[in-house]
């Protein structure tokens, strides 16, 4: 049992590192990439792309508007299980779904954090903003055992979370009008996005 | 006793601490997203990447 604890442990935590060194690069590569093509002292336009962004993110997760999704539809490889020892699979994936534009978005709010590193032009964070991101994401892997009822039950986890799609599409929406505010916040008091 | 209904009740119990879990870590997010604001606005928008980060478990 203890074997199986400390297996769980280094697969999750080579997912998550491997994850976090993923994300960090796509949020430093895109703020990086703003800043060389991007002119400075644009800020104020700059929060108002990400407003309109996370507007139209926002709508079409309510179902108000049907706008598709730019995205690659493909999800991890499943396969490196049988190819790997399981912290290499594990770390594998968490590159490949930590990078984002390998797999599926699932939900449109990443667009706005795409837009938001990239518009602000400051790698450290942009870095930071994806760091964040990907801890929010392999959260869920570090709680799954308190959503589980038994340690045989993760098929019967999967038909619960897409059972509150839903719900947690609500909370998705919320997190947009979140932003929606302090961007807003940052256009009314002057403060920047970036440099 | 089907198998449906012995599946039944423990999936619902899966789907009620997605959701007391789902509010846990948005209600903590918010309030770190607020404390982090007020030191500067943009700080703000972690909480959003954060949420946007835990509500992709919809697409595990």
């Amino acid at each position: 049992m203890a074997g199986k604890k400390k297996e769980w442990l280094t697969n999750v935590t080579a997912y998550t590192a491997a994850g976090l060194l993923a994300s960090c690069l796509v949020g430093w590569g895109l703020a990086a990439l703003g800043r060389a093509l991007l002119p400075s002292g644009r800020s104020g336009l700059a929060v108002v792309l990400c407003l309109g962004i996370a507007a139209l993110a926002a709508a079409r997760e309510m179902g108000w508007i049907s706008i598709p999704l730019p995205q690659r539809r493909r999800q991890t490889r499943d396969l490196w299980a049988k190819w790997f020892r399981s912290p290499v699979a594990a770390a594998l994936w968490g590159f490949d779904v930590g990078f984002l534009f390998t797999t599926w978005f699932t939900l449109a709010g990443v667009w706005l954090l795409l837009a938001v590193a990239f518009l602000a032009r400051e790698p450290w964070f942009g870095t930071l903003l994806f760091a964040v991101y990907w801890l929010g994401r392999a959260l869920s892997v570090w709680l799954t055992p308190l959503l589980l009822t038994d340690a045989a039950s993760t098929p019967r986890l999967l038909v619960a979370i897409e059972e509150h799609h839903g719900f947690v599409q609500r909370v998705h929406v919320l997190a947009l009008a979140w932003a929606l505010g302090v961007l807003t916040a940052i256009l009314t008091q002057g403060a920047r996005l970036g440099s | 006793m089907t198998t449906q209904s012995l599946v039944a009740p423990r999936r619902d119990e899966e789907g009620r601490n997605v959701q007391r879990t789902t509010l846990a870590v948005t209600g903590s997010a918010l309030l770190g997203g607020a404390a982090a604001a007020a030191a500067d606005w943009r700080l703000g928008l972690f909480a959003t990447a954060f949420l946007l980060g835990w509500t992709q478990l919809v697409g595990l």
